[in-house]
């Protein structure tokens, strides 16, 4: 499938950092090489331990859903680019999935034993900045992760179940 | 994800091996807890020193894990690394678990 977003003809050029951008698989597998890579890589050598470690789980979090929910168990790629500031904070991530559902992007984490419905409130309660829209049929996430060990902003943790 | 269990007593120390229990590892996982949690004792501890990545996928699964405690048993957890410690802390799920800060410590406790 051709890739607009990353200039491309054809299919995205698979695994790899290009500019600090890459493209993988949407699997799980995927997500984990690529995560594993980028914790080796320079891309986050400036932060701290704490940043590098909310910044792999939010990108994981993300990754995951679109595998999850946005392509739901069919072949894809997805897209990870270094914004604008190139802080290692801050990222945005492209698919050509349908959007992942408004129900697996509730701002509450789950109560009662369950035992799914924590990836988002995780990605709220890390970033601060979320930002998703739909252009050329992609969604082009924007995640920027907080500084020094995250928060909890107060409309998150509020709406426990 | 393979995971190591040891008797101590009443209790069971349950040990994964290996440093990231996500959305790749969490049903492996949840099969072995699964098949220990039948083999153990009253109370079944989830070492989880070595784990150093573990996101809402390996939470999932550590959650699961309760329902095959059989009446009487209970979960526990220990020695959680950092960022494990701050999956818990901001899914509230550290007030769900007893959390020990080691595996001594859960070993030290009489229930």
């Amino acid at each position: 499938m051709a890739c607009r977003w990353c200039k491309e003809g054809r299919s995205p050029r698979r695994g790899g950092a290009r500019g600090g951008r890459r493209v993988i698989p949407a699997t799980a597998r995927a997500v984990r090489g690529l995560l594993e890579e980028m914790e080796r890589a320079q891309d986050m050598a400036g932060l701290t331990q704490d940043e590098r470690d909310c910044t792999l789980l939010v990108l994981a979090e993300a990754l995951n859903n679109v595998v999850k929910h946005g392509y739901g168990g069919r072949a894809g790629w997805i897209a990870v680019l270094p914004g604008p500031g190139r802080t290692g904070r801050d990222w945005r991530i492209v698919d050509a999935a349908a959007p992942v559902p408004e129900t697996c992007r509730r701002p509450v984490v789950p109560g009662g034993g369950s035992e799914g419905g924590f990836g988002w409130p995780l990605i709220l309660a890390l970033t601060r900045h979320v930002a998703m829209r739909r252009r050329w049929g992609l969604n082009i996430l924007s995640l920027d992760v907080r500084g020094e060990g995250g928060g909890v902003p107060s409309g998150v943790m509020a709406k426990i179940a | 994800m393979d995971i190591d269990a040891s008797r101590h007593g009443a209790v069971t120390v349950v040990r994964p091996r290996g440093a990231r229990l996500d959305a790749l590892a969490a049903l492996g996982f949840k099969d072995r807890m699964q098949a220990v949690i039948e083999e153990a004792g009253a109370r079944v501890v989830l070492d989880l020193s070595e784990v150093t990545f573990l996101d809402s996928s390996g939470l999932g699964a550590v959650v699961a894990a309760q329902r095959f405690l059989r009446a009487g048993q209970v979960l526990e957890l220990a020695a959680l690394t950092p960022a494990v410690a701050r999956v818990f802390r901001l899914t509230r799920m550290d007030t769900v678990f007893a959390i020990h800060p080691g595996v001594d410590d859960a070993l030290r406790v009489v229930l």
